[in-house]
């Protein structure tokens, strides 16, 4: 393999890790502060592919620019009526915490077969965000990858601000770390439940719209995100921060190579592969946990 | 100000407070005092809206809270302070107290109430950027206390505030709580033994078994021999 052939897979690498990154801090996130594991969000990373799709290219022609803005805010409000009108009324009932994961797998395979009543089996095209190269010295890389690189790490501080600066972000964490400490003093908890949810769709949707160039959109599209980004969280300790970080790219730099050597198909495998040894050995994950 | 009324509470089938009633005025420093296990947290949670009684009613300042939340309770400036603490864990000391300016009205007092829980605390102010899990139980408590106060509470609510710590920490806990009250807030706390809260109290109430078994002022419980024998283990 040439230096040239190495860097490529390596950004490929990289830029993929991004979008893993985004999909296990939305995971963590919601984990985090509802408790709830929430299986739908790998149909969160659908809809937000699809509905780019629907108001850009596929039927509506709008502005991808414009249509960008408007698919994060309807997946963000998506996301909290999501947990208003699903999630908060089961936690009522004595035994919640398990009916969730039934409830929440129940309304990703609804979310995926609507998708394929609505959109049709066919796979669809989403514009790329910049269609260009660079050069960067003897290098030519594509511009969406470095906007995907710089729109990750983007998300990532910006995350990592507003959970450490703002009131709403700080409230995030409270609640994450003691449930009555958090009721103690007064926190709205039932709006932290459902903002939780709404950044987890802003999170998905922004994955989407980074990663779906270069893999189409299907009905079944976000599964597999999904569960490599349980992966990352599992490898990387839940809940914690720099181990998910160092995780989401070393999962998804390895991918690549291995897609390059041996062939795509052996992504999963290897995901696969690397939580059972996890679960088997090292259950907390590399790097600890809360 | 706060008017308990036959309040009964069960854990499953086990009753553990049977028809409590008590009363605190505005301005009050108001003891309970009971064994370990007898009701005496459960009536506080019940209190401040974590746990919600099966009969009987709470009125604070004329409003019927019994069935409100939490949150709604301490927006109306009923703050409890937990002997558990349930501070948060991987937060800085400034972040848990920020955390207990959250309702609306103690946040436009926010700087001037972690001026006060720094001149009650003054330890607190140099374990600013510490995160919790790093502190003393000492400390921890004075952080509950601490972010308690950030709520800007009328009302304060305080399970067991000396449980765990050395004597001379103890005195320090009961001063600040008697400063707090001398600048305007009531007090309703919740001890296992007298020996402390009894000097500060002015009226104090007995609980055994989930039920008031007395009530009156510090000189009435000291001359009742079988109050006398049960808390003050003289």
């Amino acid at each position: 393999m040439d230096l040239d052939t190495f860097i490529n897979l390596l950004l490929a690498g990289i830029t993929l890790g991004t979008v893993y990154l985004m999909m296990a801090m939305g995971l963590t996130l919601v984990y985090g502060v509802t408790k709830v594991f929430n299986y739908a969000q790998g149909s969160f990373f659908s809809w937000g592919g699809y509905l780019a799709w629907y108001l850009s290219v596929g039927v509506l022609g709008w502005n991808y620019y414009l249509v960008i803005p408007i698919t994060l805010v309807v997946m963000f409000i998506a996301g909290m009526i999501f947990e208003k009108v699903i999630i908060l009324p089961l936690r009522r009932f004595p035994g919640w915490d398990f009916t969730v994961i039934i409830v929440t797998l129940g309304c990703s395979l609804a979310l995926d077969n609507l998708i394929l009543v609505i959109f049709g089996p066919l796979s669809k095209t989403i514009p790329h965000l910049m269609e260009g190269t660079l050069k960067i010295g003897k290098f030519v890389v594509a511009q969406h990858d470095v906007l995907m690189l710089v729109i990750g790490i983007l998300m990532f501080i910006i995350l990592q601000l507003f959970l450490s600066k703002t009131w709403i972000g700080l409230a995030l964490r409270a609640v994450s770390q003691d449930n009555v400490g958090a009721k103690i003093v007064g926190l709205p908890l039932n709006t932290l439940y459902s903002v939780a949810f709404g950044i987890a769709g802003l999170l998905s949707a922004v994955a989407a719209i980074l990663l779906a160039p270069r893999t189409l959109l299907y009905p079944l599209v976000g599964w597999s995100t999904l569960l490599k980004a349980f992966v990352v969280i599992v490898l990387g300790g839940l809940g914690n921060i720099k181990g998910t970080v160092i995780a989401a790219f070393a999962l998804s730099i390895a991918e690549i190579f291995l897609s390059y050597f041996l062939g795509g198909i052996w992504a999963m495998p290897l995901f696969l592969a690397v939580l059972v040894v996890l679960l088997v050995f090292k259950p907390k994950g590399l790097f600890g946990s809360w | 100000m706060l008017k308990v009324d036959n309040i009964n509470f069960y854990y499953g089938e086990v009753q553990v407070l049977k028809d409590v009633s008590l009363k605190v005025e505005e301005g009050e420093f108001v003891a309970i005092f009971g064994p370990n296990g007898h009701g005496k947290s459960t009536l506080l949670k019940v209190i401040c809206g974590l746990l919600k009684p099966v009969s009987g009613s709470i009125n604070y300042n004329d409003h019927v809270i019994s069935r409100l939340s939490t949150q709604a309770i301490v927006e109306m400036g009923l703050v409890y302070i937990p002997e558990d603490r349930n501070l948060f864990p991987e937060m800085t000391v400034a972040e848990n107290l920020r955390m207990g300016a959250y309702v609306k009205h103690a946040r436009s007092k926010m700087k001037e109430n972690f001026e006060l829980v720094y001149q009650l605390f003054p330890k607190l102010k140099t374990l600013n950027d510490r995160t919790v899990s790093g502190l003393s139980g000492g400390e921890a408590r004075m952080l509950a206390i601490g972010r308690g106060l950030m709520s800007s509470p009328k009302f304060l609510a305080i399970d067991e505030p000396s449980f765990g710590l050395a004597p001379n920490l103890r005195v320090d806990v009961f001063k600040a709580i008697e400063e707090i009250r001398q600048r305007g807030a009531t007090i309703l706390l919740v001890e296992q033994s007298t020996f402390i809260a009894s000097n500060y109290a002015n009226r104090i109430y007995a609980i055994e078994d989930g039920k008031i078994i007395f009530e009156g002022s510090k000189e009435e419980a000291n001359h009742n021999e079988e109050i006398r024998k049960m808390f003050l283990g003289i």
